[in-house]
């Protein structure tokens, strides 16, 4: 009698127990641990070595970057006649904020007829303007962006094959992009200005005080700016001129237009000041970009 | 099979359509996440496990593309497609409360959690203007696009079912 109780029980725990095996095979829960352990490998490895993973980007690059600007061929050609439409009444305000802009500048230009300190700096900003003109450069479009909303990179439709290489400056009309960060065999990657992870070294035009412009996406979608630090305490800027990329950048070629200072004050730390920056190019509506084709380095290995 | 490939479609089209289309549409500066809307839908409708999978893929298609750290997104949507996952035996195909309230909290997470690893964590700490400006325009965008997405990928999986020969009923 005894005996058989005991085999019974027996068998019900074999029974659980081989119930539980199958079980550890089907539960979603286990399935999510182990690709979630392989994903932090991954997030690891290609952290720490970037090359390795180099040929599965460049293999996902050849395969998806001809749909990608096939389609934005499509969908830039509906959103452009969505725009046709608003471009009308877009040209009425736009007249008349040029108008005040003549204004502005009419008394800017008095000015500087007669402060001989201010002819200087806008003969220096001349110079550094035709600075840029004579660089080499090459059209690109943007064919993709980043959708996660967090950071401002894209993607454009030339990359290594067509001689773009890592700390390429991106300019668009006369303000600065961006820089490219990194290159694949069509497309390359560029991290725009306005992106929180971008610290690009500038200084004011006229008086040349250094500072750092730092992007910030969520101000610049609430207020259409982002943000200026590590300008020196004597700096008094007026409102609305022009900054540029400093000569002490490693990165980014001197004297390209960045934008507009705004707000200028103390810092919270009472030893800079903090001012804010309205970009010289509109990122809502940004489609073809410029390239400039030579590195800084390299740039200042040729004026030697 | 025929399964697996209609989800690699799938998974592509959201890529094209987030990253090229509705990068053309932006509203607020925030683009609608497609991938999302699939990876509910296959919660919903198979269960854990293929969404789990099909959340694996669509990040790592993503961050590839995209992104330095590979897998940050992928976890993201793994442990969406788990979650909403669990709400398999609620689903009703006939009633859109379900979805969009996981559409809706689902993007909500995810935002979250990619503030919290990439932004919280360096020391941005402003939470409301993120919120406000990122966290839920992305949130709204994505339910609307969800009422154009939701159905199409709902038509694939009841033509999906049809095919492998179960009846939906």
């Amino acid at each position: 009698m005894k005996l058989e109780i005991h085999k019974r029980k027996k068998s019900a725990k074999r029974r659980r127990r081989e119930k539980e095996e199958k079980r550890i095979v089907l539960l979603p829960k286990h399935i999510l641990f182990v690709l979630s352990f392989i994903c932090l490998v991954i997030m690891f490895v290609s952290y720490r070595f970037p090359d390795t993973v180099r040929p599965v980007k460049n293999l996902a690059d050849i395969v998806l970057s001809p749909m990608q600007s096939g389609i934005n061929h499509v969908g830039s050609a509906i959103s452009g006649r969505i725009k046709k439409r608003e471009t009308m009444e877009e040209l009425k305000t736009e007249n008349e904020e040029l108008k005040k802009l003549v204004e502005d500048l009419s008394v800017r230009a008095r000015l500087a007829g007669n402060d001989q300190y201010e002819l200087d700096s806008l003969r220096r900003l001349y110079e550094l303007d035709t600075e840029y003109p004579d660089l080499p450069k090459t059209a690109a479009r943007i064919i993709a962006r980043e959708s996660n909303g967090w950071y401002d990179i894209f993607t454009i439709d030339k990359g290594s094959d067509d001689g773009i290489c890592v700390n390429m400056n991106v300019i668009a009309g006369n303000g600065l992009v961006g820089i490219v960060t990194d290159v694949r065999k069509n497309t390359s990657l560029v991290k725009s200005i306005i992106d929180d992870n971008s610290n690009v070294s500038a200084m004011i035009a006229s008086s040349g005080d250094n500072c750092i412009v730092n992007g910030n996406m969520a101000m610049l979608r609430s207020n259409g700016t982002i943000e200026i630090n590590m300008l020196p305490k004597e700096c008094n800027a007026m409102e609305n001129e022009e900054v540029l990329t400093s000569r002490i950048s490693d990165k980014y070629l001197s004297g390209i237009l960045i934008g507009y200072i705004k707000n200028l004050e103390i810092d919270s730390s009472n030893m800079t000041k903090e001012a804010l920056l309205v970009p010289a190019v509109d990122f809502q509506k940004l489609d073809n970009v410029l390239v400039i084709t030579v590195l800084k380095e390299k740039e200042e290995d040729t004026l030697r | 099979m025929i399964r697996y490939l209609v989800y690699l479609i799938e998974i592509i089209l959201c890529y094209l359509l987030q990253t090229s289309v509705f990068a053309n549409f932006r509203v607020f500066g925030v683009v609608p996440d497609c991938f999302l809307i699939l990876i509910i839908v296959l919660s919903l409708t198979k269960g854990q496990n293929q969404a789990i999978a099909a959340g694996f893929f669509s990040g790592l298609l993503l961050d590839l593309m995209f992104s330095e750290t590979i897998g940050t997104c992928s976890i993201i949507y793994m442990f969406i497609a788990y979650i909403a996952g669990r709400f398999n035996r609620m689903f009703d195909p006939h009633s859109l409360i379900v979805p969009a309230i996981a559409i809706f909290t689902g993007e909500l997470f995810y935002s979250l959690a990619y503030y919290i690893f990439g932004f919280f964590l360096l020391g941005k700490t402003s939470l409301g203007s993120y919120m406000l400006n990122m966290i839920l325009p992305r949130a709204f965008y994505t339910l609307v696009v969800a009422v154009l997405l939701y159905p199409l990928f709902l038509f694939v999986q009841k033509k999906l079912m049809d095919l492998e020969g179960f009846s939906n009923e």
